[in-house]
């Protein structure tokens, strides 16, 4: 049987509000941004399998890569600092 | 490799690294500049840590086997990458831990022995492709080795066929003169009767024309140890040595000699048995003999 830690009323707290700050600066990029962010991060491709993917030239694909993470670390940047994270 | 990728391209291809969605080859490049970058490290650790954050937004979906494979494709990937780049990063502390440079009374960190650093991988890895390499260089040198030896081989049938046509040739060209030489219009033949009880019968053939001499005889027996037949041609003033032979296992004889002779000076014809190499003058009576006139 699998066994879970017991849960941490604070600990949720952070996490949850850790979750929406992200959620929210991933919801401010482009979308085609957004989407080449997703495809790496979350579907494993590289930006060679991207470019295939999405019929994009690969030189689009690490641009846009590239501002993708720029953004998102302003983002959360921008967002921490307002919320006190 | 690419150790020598310039820091602008490198510090483009950071946001890339941290997600982990660099091709191969490039990530090997960045990660060498990296690893001797202190600026691109501290970028890279920043944007790893943004990295990070994502799975904060990720919403659970099932793990289908393609999407697992491929992830665990790259996350193996990219642990010996990181291996690798620690390794290099870690180059000059390890150079600086050697004997040769640390101070007497310091005890250096132990190394795991099994551990093999990042240069020690590329060169078993081109190792490999070198092996690689070299299996198909032998099968091209076999293949090259067994077409040379072909080659030869049908040379060498060539050059036997080429010679024994031209032993053919010599052959048949012989036959030929010493059919000329027995059958011409200006050939002699001379009868040569024999004393001995085997009864040894020849004939000597002088074409005149081409002043060749071809002797033919039957029934010879071997001389004795040591010994051996000469052939003379006699005249009214010399015996002139025509040469020795020695007749074959079934007593057959045939030899040729050119010698120019006058028409009406011969007088007879005769073989004697002579020590071996021959004699100048004949030493012994005429085994065989006959007459010119």
């Amino acid at each position: 049987m699998q066994q879970t830690a017991p849960s941490d009323p604070g600990l949720d707290a952070e996490a949850s509000e850790r979750r929406r700050i992200v959620t929210s600066a991933l919801a401010e990029l482009p979308a085609e941004q957004r989407e080449t962010l997703e495809l790496g991060y979350y579907g494993g491709l590289s930006q060679s399998e991207i470019a295939e993917r999405t019929g994009q030239p690969l030189g689009t694909v690490k641009t846009r890569m590239r501002l993708a993470m720029q953004k998102l670390r302003s983002q959360l940047q921008i967002l921490r600092s307002e919320g006190g994270a | 490799m690419s150790d020598g990728m310039t820091h602008e391209v490198a510090s483009e291809a950071l946001e890339a690294l941290a997600l982990d969605a660099l091709d191969a080859s490039e990530r090997e490049g960045v990660i060498a500049h990296v690893a001797g970058c202190a600026e691109c490290q501290r970028e890279l650790a920043v944007l790893e840590s943004t990295v990070s954050e994502i799975a904060l937004a990720a919403t659970p979906l099932p793990m289908v086997p393609e999407r697992r494979d491929r992830i665990r494709a790259r996350l193996l990937a990219r642990a010996g990458a990181d291996r690798a780049m620690a390794e290099r990063a870690f180059a000059d502390v390890r150079a600086e831990s050697s004997p040769s440079a640390r101070p007497s009374g310091v005890v250096p960190l132990r190394q795991s022995p099994r551990r093999m650093n990042a240069s020690a991988w590329m060169a078993m890895a081109a190792g490999l492709v070198a092996i690689v390499g070299m299996g198909g260089f032998l099968m091209m040198s076999r293949e090259r080795d067994a077409m040379r030896a072909s080659l030869q081989a049908v040379q060498a049938e060539r050059g036997a066929r080429v010679a024994a046509m031209d032993s053919l040739r010599t052959t048949l060209e012989e036959k030929d003169r010493m059919i000329a030489n027995l059958t011409g219009a200006q050939v002699a033949v001379m009868t040569l009767a024999s004393q001995s009880p085997t009864s040894p019968t020849g004939r000597m053939f002088w074409d005149q024309a081409h002043d060749a001499w071809t002797f033919v005889a039957h029934q010879v027996p071997m001389p004795k140890s040591g010994r051996t037949y000469q052939l003379w041609l006699v005249t009214p003033t010399a015996k002139i040595n025509a040469g020795t032979f020695m007749p074959k296992s079934n007593g057959e004889v045939m030899m040729q000699a050119t010698y120019a002779l006058a028409k009406d000076s011969l007088a007879a014809v005769a073989v004697t048995d002579e020590p071996m190499g021959g004699s100048p003058q004949p030493t012994t009576a005429p085994m065989m003999v006959a007459s010119a006139r």
